[in-house]
């Protein structure tokens, strides 16, 4: 096909990696793929703004989740039910 | 009550126990109850017991772990008379919660999108978002996101193929953006 202007081609790029994303997220590409949208994400500023939202949403969400923790009752009845005598840990 | 013997009573202690927090915390998303979070974790250790002489020691325990907790999950927790959710949510936007803040950003100056999801978005807000997604959508989620585990590994915890996690990652992420964008807008900081 003969590419004669810059915009479709750059759209084009743009909805690849677009539809990459969550696999992007996940890390769940193929080397190429991810060497792919990590060039093209050097070359756009648009979407390499928007991918980076998408992995600071994401680790956010991991972080500010993480804080949760088992309450000690719980780590307590574990141990009792593992026949432990002490469940001080 | 469990019945290994007492030499493997330490090296299950030290491989099992430090996951707990974890497994609370997907207990806790997957039933959206602590007395039930509580019960699965409980019914995890101890079948985790019951079946540590089958575990490979050296292979991943948090793994092992979690596949017990989502099958009793499965099996004991989740309604079974729901169906899966019809509704098609493909024509959600891409970029949704970031292009509503960088319209915010763009009128009204103040934090860009990166740094208002850090500032505003609480553990409550989280919570409520997870908490809110279709059932299928939020195993996925919290196995992915909270836990990142690869869709492997998802897709042998839910017995379900991997395009399923795909797509039902793909839909739990939207709608959780949708929801937290809700939630800075009724609890505006």
């Amino acid at each position: 096909m003969n590419e004669t202007s810059q915009t479709p081609v750059e759209f084009n790029q743009c909805q690849q990696a677009v539809q990459r994303l969550n696999e992007y997220l996940s890390r769940e590409l193929q080397p190429e793929e991810a060497e792919l949208v990590h060039e093209h994400l050097q070359q756009c500023k648009g979407c390499f703004d928007k991918f980076r939202f998408e992995e600071t949403l994401l680790r956010t969400l991991r972080d500010k989740v993480s804080s949760v923790s088992a309450p000690a009752s719980l780590r307590d009845s574990v141990l009792k039910l593992l026949g432990r005598d002490s469940a001080t840990q | 009550m469990p019945t290994t013997p007492h030499n493997n009573q330490s090296s299950y202690d030290a491989q099992m126990l430090p996951h707990i927090d974890a497994l609370y915390r997907t207990a806790l998303g997957m039933t959206r109850n602590p007395q039930d979070a509580d019960d699965l974790v409980q019914e995890t250790y101890v079948r985790a017991f019951q079946y540590f002489h089958q575990f490979e020691g050296g292979t991943n325990a948090r793994a092992w772990l979690f596949r017990i907790l989502t099958n009793l999950f499965i099996n004991n927790y989740r309604k079974r008379t729901r169906e899966p959710e019809r509704v098609s949510y493909d024509e959600m936007e891409d970029f949704f919660l970031y292009n509503r803040l960088a319209d915010v950003h763009h009128s009204e100056g103040g934090l860009s999108p990166e740094a208002a999801i850090m500032q505003k978005v609480e553990v409550e807000a989280i919570q409520e978002a997870i908490d809110k997604l279709p059932d299928e959508y939020r195993e996925a989620v919290i196995l992915s996101d909270l836990n990142e585990f690869s869709y492997q590994e998802i897709s042998e915890m839910l017995e379900i193929p991997i395009g399923t996690v795909r797509s039902r990652l793909s839909r739990g992420r939207k709608l959780i953006q949708k929801s937290l964008w809700a939630f800075t807008q009724d609890n505006p900081r």
